[in-house]
């Protein structure tokens, strides 16, 4: 226990050493203001401050949704999602490979404490970082809205362990490597591109998954149609008949091509972290714990870029496909989403462990 | 199951140690240090004498390792405890100040929390460094550091204190200062062992010594036991050798100075030399010098690392390719 302290007191002196540590929360707190000092006038526009501002609100928008919707937004969506992870990583990076350089770390091993443990707790405190940083913006955003809207979520900090859980995925990679390259560069660098492969990955899947649940809608309309149209009994039903099941048959064949091209996507994504997947998750579980509702496009507004005009003449709508798309991702369950993300985070950490207990210093 | 015979505090058998299959740094070490003493370990460049002490501080794992320290099997974690270590150019966290620096080992070395502020003080005191204890160890120089690292070193009120070059970077007044330290924890029936280039500082500190060349032991012992075939006397005197020197055959002349003789009489009992000095006196000689000799470590070192055949010095580093035997100098 003696020892544990040590390395998690050590672990924040490392970074309350470090500038970028406070440039961080520095930028937390300028994001927390904003929830500070953005209003809505009595003609229903944004405020800042006190200066009117040119961008009209919907009416039934409240204060305490303006200032929830500019937390998911702002907040989690552009802020802990990537410039906050960003600098996290950058900030991070350096503790292992410096760990186990050469006259530092023989005073560590040299001690009574195993191996294993010094590594997962050097790990943990590792996690520290986005910890305070999380645990820090969004305590305080919490006390924000709740205090100017009288709204107090606590499904707001929410946020605190999936932003967590989230950045482990890329700091368990980023420690193997660090313990492979000895190199804080080397290791920030290829965990960058490991995470933009991720990216890559959940972009195809998202590319994939809209044209996906279009052709389903599209067989699905054809189908019924033809059902219509065998059920009828007019002249020109065999040929309407016919017709119908020329397309249906090519609408098949193109729903079977790109089901199978995006399986091949989510049999390579299956077992790799779920970076995206895992802030959907957070920001949808935090507009339900914070009783918003999720904006639907109005129908036939909007062009998708899937959507034929064979489709939308087949009776598939826009609002239609972004439900399908919406319920298709919501229907990814958490252990789909975090349990095969945490189990590659656990073999990850487990072959760098293996690393730290085997190897020479 | 404890295996401490009670004297020893290291007593290692058979140490092997391959890098990656091909370097043998280590080729069948054994050595034993009694608890007490001072014991030091020396040897050229890669010989394998950071790795034999690496592997007893569980820094590297040995490819064979037989025996014991502190009575606990090698790589029982827990022994480190009663262990203090100074590694070769150590390096302490830049945003640590002196005093938290040993601190936070003293916390990993599982020292109570008044205890390691207490002996943080008195040990920052012992080694000259109070006044910059507060002070970020970043701005420290290398002798500072190495005071700093000797305090580290002795935190935990260690049984054993294995030190790694501790003087590099130090200066002489520091040195001495270094001696008189390592000589004090011997008074206090602590054991140290030394690692060090520093052959006359080895000396002037060390109960026994060992010399390690090629990942093996050339040969260990006391300065007296390693010393005693060199043991000699030596007697400088004016003008040419005695016509009477052939009589002894256990003396040799030697030119020395200018128009000075030296004689020397191998042994190192003086009862021998006394009628020797008799007869010069007789014959009105002037003797300039009367000296007992030996070889120094330096002698001994080198007369280790040469090769006895051929005269020239040991291939320096560890050894590649297949294990070799260990030579008749080797083992304990």
């Amino acid at each position: 226990m003696t020892a544990a302290l040590a390395l998690l007191l050590d672990s924040y002196r490392e970074l309350n050493s470090r500038k970028l540590f406070w440039l961080t929360l520095l930028l937390s707190v300028v994001i927390d203001c904003l929830l500070l000092l953005i209003g809505i006038t009595p003609d229903k526009h944004l405020s800042l401050l006190w200066l009117h501002t040119p961008f009209p609100v919907m009416p039934s928008t409240t204060l305490s949704v303006l200032l929830k919707q500019t937390y998911i937004i702002i907040g989690i969506n552009l802020w802990l999602t990537w410039a906050a992870t960003i600098l996290a990583l950058i900030s991070t990076a350096s503790i292992f490979p410096d760990f186990i350089s050469g006259g530092s770390i023989d005073l560590v091993l040299a001690k009574p404490i195993g191996r294993l443990r010094l590594f997962l707790l050097k790990y943990l405190t590792g996690l520290l970082f986005v910890g305070m940083q999380v645990g820090a913006f969004s305590v305080v955003a919490f006390v924000i809205i709740g205090l100017r809207s009288g709204a107090w979520e606590p499904g707001l900090l929410l946020a605190v362990p999936l932003v967590l859980v989230f950045f482990s995925y890329l700091f368990a990679v980023c420690v193997l490597l660090g313990l492979l390259t000895r190199s804080t560069i080397a290791s920030l660098l290829l965990t960058i591109l490991f995470w933009l492969f991720l990216f890559l990955m959940n972009t195809a899947d998202k590319a994939m998954l809209m044209p996906h649940v279009t052709n389903d809608l599209y067989v699905e309309k054809l189908e019924a149609r033809l059902a219509t149209a065998q059920q009828q009994s007019d002249s020109g039903s065999a040929q309407r008949t016919a017709g119908l099941e020329k397309e249906l048959a090519e609408a098949r064949s193109d729903r079977d091509a790109i089901r199978r091209w995006h399986g091949y996507i989510l049999a390579v994504k299956t077992p790799l972290p779920k970076t995206d997947d895992t802030m959907n998750l957070l920001v949808h579980r935090v507009i339900a714990a914070a009783h918003l509702s999720e904006e639907q496009p109005e129908d036939d507004q909007h062009q998708l870029p899937f959507l034929t005009f064979k489709m939308r003449a087949a009776g598939v709508r826009v609002t239609e496909v972004l439900e399908r798309f919406e319920s298709v991702q919501r229907s990814r369950t958490l252990p789909w989403v975090l349990g095969t993300s945490l189990i590659f985070e656990g073999v990850v950490l487990a072959l760098a462990a293996w690393i730290f207990c085997r190897r020479d210093f | 199951m404890s295996t401490d015979n009670g004297e020893l505090a290291l007593d290692v058998r058979e140490v092997e140690k391959v890098y990656r299959g091909r370097v043998h740094a280590l080729r069948g070490v054994s050595m034993k240090v009694r608890r007490g003493e001072i014991f030091g370990l020396l040897g050229p460049n890669g010989a394998g004498k950071s790795t034999l002490v690496k592997i007893m501080m569980t820094v590297v794992h040995p490819t064979k390792a037989r025996g014991t320290l502190l009575g606990q099997p090698i790589g029982h974690k827990p022994t480190l405890a009663k262990v203090g270590y100074l590694p070769e150019h150590h390096r302490f966290p830049g945003y640590l100040t002196g005093r938290q620096a040993l601190e936070f080992y003293a916390a990993l070395a599982k020292v109570d929390r008044r205890t390691r502020k207490r002996r943080a003080d008195e040990l920052l005191k012992v080694v000259g460094m109070s006044d910059w204890a507060g002070k970020s160890v970043s701005s420290y120089s290398k002798g500072m550091m190495q005071r700093v690292g000797l305090a580290q070193a002795m935190i935990n009120d260690p049984d054993l204190v294995v030190l790694d070059e501790p003087t590099d970077g130090v200066d002489p007044v520091g040195r001495r200062e270094i001696r008189d330290l390592l000589l004090s924890l011997r008074d206090q029936g602590k054991t140290v062992f030394l690692n060090s280039h520093l052959l006359s500082e080895l000396e002037m500190v060390c109960d026994r010594v060992a010399i390690m060349v090629q990942g093996l032991i050339a040969t260990q012992g006391t300065l007296e036991e390693l010393t005693v075939e060199s043991q000699r006397y030596e007697i400088v005197i004016d003008g040419s050798p005695p016509v009477w020197l052939v009589e002894h055959a256990a003396m040799r002349a030697e030119r020395a100075a200018e128009n000075q003789t030296r004689l020397v009489i191998q042994g190192s009992d003086p009862a021998p030399i006394q009628p020797i000095l008799d007869r010069l006196r007789s014959e009105q000689r002037i003797i300039c010098a009367v000296k007992p000799m030996r070889e120094t470590l330096e002698d001994l070192f080198m007369r280790a690392v040469t090769d006895p055949t051929t005269g020239a010095i040991k291939q320096v580093g560890a050894a590649t390719g297949k294990r070799v035997a260990p030579g008749p100098g080797g083992g304990e």
